[in-house]
Order: C-alpha cells, then sequence, then structure tokens
C-alpha cells in the first residue's frame, strides 16, 4: 500500500512541475516559443511575445541550433506581423 | 502489493501523466487584441473616412472614439491554423441617425455610442486558414486575409479574399498570390435567363513577389502585380456596376525594392513603373518611388520619408498618373504626418488632406517627409514635419498642398498600457486656393490611451 502511496505522491508531484518546464533558463530552450510545446499556463500578451523571442534569438547558437534560430525569426516576423495588423490605421 | 493493487497503481499513475500531457497536444487558443481611446480637440476632422477639412471659419469641436480589435487563433500546431480577427468601432455619443456619410462600420446610426448603446457593430476583418504544406513546404493562407504591397502601401493594403503562397529556398522567399477584391455580379433573378452565376463581373489582382537576401544586412525584392478588372466589362447594364473600382481595366505593375541596413542606418528605396489599360482607347504609363530611412542619432533616431507618384494634368492621350485600387486602401506610415497624410496610428478617424488620395484625382502628389523620435524611461516622444506637393499643376495652376508641424509626448502606463498627447498644425498650400481662399489652416490636439495584448 505505503508503494502505491509513492507512487501516487511521484505522479502528482509531475502534475504539479509542469508548469516548471514553461520557464527557461538562459542556457535552456524555450520549447513554447520554439514548437508551441510545454505552453501550459503560458498566456503571453503580444508585446511579451515579441520579447521573448527577441530574448531566445540572442541566446544564439549557444542553445539553439540554426535551423531552430531560423524558426524563432520567422515566428518573430509573423509575431510583428499580428500586431501590425491590430495596428493597422484602416479607418 | 497484489497484482490487482499494482495494477490499480500503474493506472492510476498513467491517468495523471496522461492528464498533465494532453494540453500539450490539443488545439492551442491564442488571443490578441487591441484598444485605443482617441480624443481630437480640431477645427478639420470630420470624423469617419470624410477627408480633412480645408474650408474658412472652420470651428472648433471635440469628439471622441475608440475602436477594439480581437484576434483569436485556433492552432492545430505550428504548421496549421485558423486565423480570426474582428473589429468594434464607435463614436462617442454615437453618430447622427440619418447622417448618410457613414462612421466606418456603422451605418444609420448603429453605432453603440448611442444612449444605452446595444447596437450591431462587430465588423469581420479577417477569417483565413494558415498551413505549411508538408508536400511543397510551402506556406498557403487561405480566406480573407491583409495583404500589403511592398512600396509602403502607396499603392495597395487590404484585407481581402485570396490565396497566397510563400515558400523559402536558402535566401530566396517567393510569393504567388491570387485575390477577389471584388465580385459585382448580381444575383440571378428568377426571369432572367441571361446572366449564368457569379463570377462574371470581378476584379482581381495577382501577385508575385521575390526577396532575395544578399547578406544579413541586406534584402532586394522583385514584384510583378497585376490587376484585371471586369467589373463593367459588359453590355448588361442591368448587372453592371456603374461606377467600378478600381477606375481602370488592366494594369500591370513592376517594381523593385531593397532594405538595407548600413551600420545605425536602416534605408528602404522602391521604385515601380506601371502600363496597361484605361479603357478600350486610353493606355496607362505611370509611375513612382521614394525611401524611408531611420539613423540611430543620440537617446532616439531620425526617420525620413519620401516618394513621388508620377501624375497627369492632360486629359488627351494615355494617361500618366499613378494608380491605386482605391483611395482608401493606401497608406504612407513612413511620414509620421497627421494631417498631410493619415496617420499611422489613427482607428476610426483614418484620413488625410486629400481624403487619402495621393493620386490627387490624377495629379500624382510628392511628399518629403522628417522627425526624431525617441524614449526616456518610460516616456516617449516624437516630432516631425512634413511637406506635400502634386506632380502636376491643378486646373488654377498651383502645386503646393502645404507643410505640417506635429509633436507627440506619451507616458507607458503599464508594459502595454500607453498615454498620450499629441498636436499637428498644417500650413495650407495654394494648391487649395481655387477651392477654398480663405481656409484655415486645419489643427488638431488628440489624447490617446492605447492598449495592446
Amino acid at each position: 500500500m505505503r508503494k502505491m502511496a509513492l507512487l501516487l505522491a511521484a505522479g502528482l508531484s509531475m502534475l504539479s512541475s509542469v508548469p516548471a518546464f514553461a520557464q527557461a533558463s538562459a542556457d535552456q530552450k524555450d520549447e513554447c516559443l520554439l514548437a508551441s510545446r510545454n505552453c501550459m499556463n503560458q498566456v503571453d500578451d503580444i508585446k511579451e511575445r515579441i520579447y521573448k523571442l527577441n530574448s531566445e534569438i540572442k541566446k544564439g547558437t549557444r542553445v539553439y541550433t540554426p535551423q531552430e534560430l531560423k524558426k524563432l525569426k520567422d515566428k518573430l516576423k509573423e509575431t510583428s506581423d499580428v500586431l501590425r495588423a491590430l495596428e493597422n490605421p484602416d479607418s | 502489493m497484489s497484482f490487482q493493487k499494482k495494477l490499480l497503481a500503474f493506472a492510476a499513475v498513467s491517468a495523471l501523466s496522461a492528464a498533465t500531457a494532453v494540453p500539450a497536444m490539443a488545439l492551442e487558443n491564442e488571443f490578441h487584441g487591441m484598444f485605443k481611446f482617441m480624443g481630437f480637440q480640431t477645427n478639420a476632422l470630420q470624423g469617419g473616412d470624410a477627408k480633412v477639412l480645408a474650408s474658412d471659419d472652420a470651428h472648433s469641436g471635440f469628439f471622441a472614439e475608440q475602436r477594439a480589435r480581437i484576434m483569436y487563433t485556433a492552432k492545430a500546431n505550428d504548421n496549421l491554423k485558423l486565423v480570426t480577427h474582428f473589429e468594434l468601432d464607435t463614436r462617442f455619443g454615437g453618430i447622427k441617425v440619418t447622417d448618410g456619410k457613414g462612421y466606418k462600420g456603422t451605418y444609420n446610426g448603429n453605432d453603440s455610442g448611442n444612449l444605452d448603446a446595444d447596437a450591431l457593430t462587430l465588423e469581420t476583418k479577417n477569417v483565413y486558414l494558415d498551413f505549411n504544406c508538408p508536400i511543397t513546404g510551402a506556406n498557403f493562407k487561405v480566406g480573407s486575409q491583409p495583404w500589403a504591397d511592398a512600396y509602403q502601401s502607396l499603392f495597395l493594403l487590404a484585407d481581402m479574399t485570396g490565396v497566397i503562397a510563400t515558400k523559402k529556398v536558402d535566401n530566396f522567399t517567393g510569393s504567388l498570390g491570387w485575390f477577389r477584391f471584388d465580385d459585382n455580379t448580381a444575383a440571378i433573378a428568377s426571369t432572367d435567363t441571361t446572366n449564368t452565376g457569379a463570377g462574371q463581373y470581378t476584379a482581381d489582382l495577382i501577385v508575385v513577389d521575390g526577396k532575395y537576401a544578399i547578406n544579413k544586412d541586406i534584402t532586394v525584392g522583385a514584384t510583378y502585380y497585376n490587376i484585371q478588372n471586369d467589373t463593367a466589362l459588359t453590355a448588361a447594364t442591368t448587372t453592371a456596376p456603374t461606377v467600378p473600382v478600381p477606375n481602370y481595366e488592366l494594369l500591370h505593375m513592376i517594381g523593385l525594392n531593397a532594405d538595407m541596413k548600413f551600420g545605425d542606418a536602416v534605408v528602404k528605396p522602391f521604385a515601380a513603373y506601371q502600363f496597361g489599360e484605361k479603357n478600350s482607347t486610353t493606355d496607362i504609363s505611370a509611375y513612382m518611388f521614394g525611401a524611408t530611412g531611420k539613423v540611430k542619432v543620440g537617446p532616439g533616431s531620425v526617420n525620413f520619408a519620401g516618394y513621388y507618384l508620377s501624375g497627369d494634368n492632360n486629359n488627351t492621350g494615355d494617361v500618366k498618373s499613378f494608380q491605386t485600387v482605391a483611395a482608401s486602401t493606401t497608406y504612407f506610415n513612413a511620414s509620421n504626418m497627421w494631417l498631410l497624410q493619415r496617420p499611422g496610428q489613427a482607428i476610426n478617424t483614418s484620413t488625410s488632406l486629400l481624403g487619402n488620395d495621393n493620386t490627387a484625382k490624377g495629379l500624382g502628389t510628392a511628399g518629403v517627409f522628417a522627425g526624431y523620435e525617441g524614449t526616456m524611461d518610460k516616456v516617449f516622444y516624437n516630432a516631425n514635419v512634413g511637406y506635400m506637393t502634386t506632380s502636376k499643376k491643378n486646373a488654377a495652376g498651383d502645386k503646393s498642398i502645404g507643410t505640417e508641424i506635429n509633436a507627440q509626448v506619451g507616458y507607458k502606463v503599464y508594459d502595454n498600457l500607453s498615454a498620450s498627447v499629441a498636436g499637428a498644425y498644417a500650413f495650407l498650400g495654394n494648391y487649395f486656393d481655387a477651392t477654398a481662399p480663405d481656409a484655415d489652416n486645419p489643427y488638431l490636439v488628440n489624447v490617446q490611451l492605447s492598449y495592446a495584448f
């Protein structure tokens, strides 16, 4: 029975630890920005998303592969386009 | 632990793990949007699309308006999403019920600024599918979507229904698109035996766009746009529109553009040539060129921009006037003007001295603009000056549209919320002498709250 409780506790700790995956430190990849993974509990507003993408791009090849960097840059352009569309001054 | 209990424990842990894993695989619901409040004290703005007034003894008044835009994206994964974008415009106090001028998105008083609100003000801007094709590797956008030309939107920036495919190969990015921005085919009457259905009287835009990144600082581009306007090419006058948009039948536009970075300076030059057929007897031969730029100086940056659109004041022979699709779908935001050009920060009231018609009814226009912008902690500021003239003289022999000076100071209340005050004043040129010889110089003071999320 004790083993079962331990197993359940381990499972619960996994559940509670998931949001921590969303935080990327200086040497970690931001999987949410890069591949829309581990995005739980993340609701970025558009300017924060642009700020984060810029921050991740600045990490450069120390953290990301060239292909991943290109993907992040594409996402930055896409997000900037969204902001431009939102603020477009058509009457 | 018995086998049954082990099985139970395993099932419980598996279920918990699955519960944590599911959201990462599920559809992502992404919301973005903006809200702006604007108040104007002005002797020139009429609210909505009507152009900036140039009239004698223009009365000054105050009006306020607001706009919200809501964008919802249903994202299945990085390769597939549906984008929807809506807009809600309101003038404070609503708009006069019988006012035929209309107020963008609100007609016949259907404006929730009226007493007790309750009105239909929701506009659809975009609904399109955005996906990456696994076979070709190209990105496709299908549906009602925004599209902008590569010429600072002096030709066209609009939300349109169409399909565009974009493919990247190393440093080259190519796009091929088709937009149908007009289908005026009337619904088939029960007794009508001549009309065969939708798609008879249409206007289409074909886009071919190529960009090549020479290095990380220099990108060059070439474009070909083609407009085929068949909205009036028929003898079936009962179904053809009387005023087709655009007012030509065939247009080819070829152009070159570049985006160049030199140290702290960014320069974006562009030029294009148009040819085609105004109608069966008159051809079009027109051109445009210009540049925008930004140079870091001190704590901020110096902005500069200029353009020239060819014009024509001779009604015989081929047309040399630069052609657009409609005045309402042209911009030159790099000017940073409030009166000479429609302001880049505008919401419902988005107009200029020429009513956004940079072709000046065929005379063509040219403008030069410069300014400085910067930030100090949470404060941001900018000041600008600009001059515009028509390319060809009007009937009275005048060209000068005017000179504008403006300035703005703002404060970032929160990361996403800013408050600002701006003032703009225009010295009218002699272009208006023939129609409004004693016109007062237009001015405006703007207060603004802007939130984006």
